[in-house]
């Protein structure tokens, strides 16, 4: 191959571009992305970077122009527009781009809540610079309310308290977390906000934002009215697809890959929150929103392009993610689709427990809240290659004390 | 001679970085793409060492003082 090019500027196209630079690929190189900075880290953008542990610059991953150093042609606010398969040619805004081998890293955006109008100090976070403009805001001590209990909704509400303001979390489902970690265990996931002066508003939606040019409220779809200087909407991603839209490729939930990340002819892959593919380990086709699985994507993709998927093998990931939220820290691996959920160990109500997934009653998924030790065992076993199947061994439980919830 | 053992499972470190951002004087990111502990470490103060240690996706760095375990949660 003479040249690769890897599209996307976050986790996932890092990885690939340290990966395949590592495995011994030394021709040409092209990392594009839309972005303005080089790769850097998401996860601390609704923590340390609202809370202000953090300067407000992009957490770059690697020091400044190293990428260069590796050889890497970085091409940054470059938007690729649309893949041409056969010629082997992405169209960006000066031209095109000739590749012989490509890696597709587009990963998401926020899913936009579609209320109208829609006016200033409403916002979502995916960006250094949305994290930025959401923190100057956050400086000027105004009412907050936030949109979307999932994970960013809810550390976005934990840093908002942080610096002591006034906050309301709106959640249209009936408990926090619900797509995430499903309903019992949302629930007692969300007891962490209520504890820590958050108000939570489950069980309504936003019919509509109050105020003619910057927000002054939010009524909700049962018509009651919480007053806003700032608001925040987390209802989730929607993958990055849509230059991909003439090339033929499958999109299906973001792109379809086969299961090892491979996309097209030997020469396309993908990686990151952009790609559905067959995970073998939860046995279904899924789409990561998660950090762990879109760097270890990265790494995976960029193997399978220089040694073929085959010798790459399949992409099989227990999807591991954790969150920070009024100091606590939840960790999740495995998967939520089950029939029932166990408490095996601690107490909701004490803000320490760990739970497992079952489905057939066998275990498919842990969740910990403040559970570190048990759940590094648990990261080291999963890593060695022990099955999600064997976790009732590997955590040694016994007949859960309480008695099983629907999931 | 310090108070505080630093440990860190390079098993399990993603590579985030997030250690190194928050304690840049105790932890550094190698060109493998997994953290460190830096010679600068011990010297490191307690709080900045227990927020990094926190902060890490993994959970993989443990914290001694004086021979005891640091609860971080
Ligand atoms: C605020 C926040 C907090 C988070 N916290 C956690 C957490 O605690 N734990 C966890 O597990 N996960 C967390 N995540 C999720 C995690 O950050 C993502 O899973 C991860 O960033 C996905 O990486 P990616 O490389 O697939 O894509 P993204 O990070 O989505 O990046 C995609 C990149 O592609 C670029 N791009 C898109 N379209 C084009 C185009 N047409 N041409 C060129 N470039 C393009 C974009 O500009 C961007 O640089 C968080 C995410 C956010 C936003
Ligand atoms: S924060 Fe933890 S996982 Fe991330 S690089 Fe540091 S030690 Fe590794």
């Amino acid at each position: 191959m003479k040249t690769v090019v890897v599209v996307g500027g976050s986790v996932a196209a890092l990885r690939a571009v340290e990966t395949l630079r590592r495995d011994g690929y030394d021709d040409r190189l092209v990392l594009v992305s839309e972005e303005a900075h080089e790769p850097y880290d998401r996860p601390p953008l609704s923590k340390h970077i609202l809370t202000g542990e953090l300067p407000a610059t992009a957490p770059l991953y690697r020091p400044a122009g190293s990428l260069l150093d590796a050889q890497v042609e970085v091409r940054l606010g470059a938007r690729a527009l649309a893949l041409d398969l056969q010629r082997r040619r992405i169209l960006l805004p000066d031209g095109e781009l000739a590749y012989d081998g490509l890696i597709i890293a587009t990963g998401a955006r926020p899913r936009p809540l579609g209320t109208q109008p829609c006016p200033e100090g409403v916002h979502t976070l995916r960006t250094i610079d949305d994290a930025v403009t959401i923190r100057r805001s956050l400086e000027a001590g105004p009412k907050v309310v936030v949109v979307g209990a999932g994970f960013i909704g809810a550390e976005v509400a934990s840093s908002a308290r942080a610096r002591g303001l006034d906050v309301t979390l709106v959640e249209a489902a009936v408990s926090p977390l619900v797509r995430a970690v499903g309903g019992a265990m949302g629930e007692a996931l969300g007891r962490l906000h209520i504890v820590n002066g958050v108000k939570l508003r489950c069980g309504s939606g936003v019919d509509r934002f109050l105020g003619a040019r910057r927000v002054e409220g939010v009524r909700l779809t049962d018509g009651s009215v919480i007053p806003a200087d700032l608001v925040v909407v987390g209802v989730g991603v929607v993958p990055n697809t849509e230059w991909l839209l003439s090339s033929g490729l499958t999109i299906e939930n973001g792109l379809r890959a086969d299961p090892s990340l491979h996309v097209h002819g030997g020469t396309v892959f993908a990686a990151g929150d952009v790609v559905s593919w067959y995970n073998g380990s939860l046995a279904r086709t899924v789409r990561g929103e998660q950090w762990t699985t879109a760097a270890e994507q990265g790494s995976h993709a960029a193997r399978a392009l220089l040694r073929g998927p085959q010798a790459a093998g399949h992409f099989r990931s227990s999807m591991y993610f954790w969150s920070d939220q009024y100091g606590a820290k939840i960790q999740f691996a495995g998967d939520t689709v089950a029939d029932t959920v166990d408490v095996i160990d601690g107490d909701p109500a004490e803000h320490r427990f760990l739970a497992v997934y079952r489905r057939s009653g066998r275990g498919v998924g842990v969740l910990a809240l403040n559970q570190p030790k048990t759940f590094s065992r648990l990261l080291r076993a999963l890593d060695a290659g022990t099955p999600m199947e064997g976790v009732d061994d590997l955590l040694q439980v016994r007949a859960p004390a309480a008695g099983s919830l629907p999931a | 001679m310090s108070d505080i053992k630093i440990d860190l499972d390079r098993g399990i470190c993603c590579g985030s970085g997030m250690c190194a951002s928050l304690a840049p004087t105790a932890f550094g990111v190698e060109a493998s793409g997994l953290a460190a502990v830096l010679p600068g470490a011990p010297t490191t103060d307690l709080d900045t060492l227990v927020k990094a240690a926190k902060s890490c996706p993994t959970l993989c760095i443990t914290l001694h003082h004086r021979g005891e375990e640091i609860e971080l949660f």
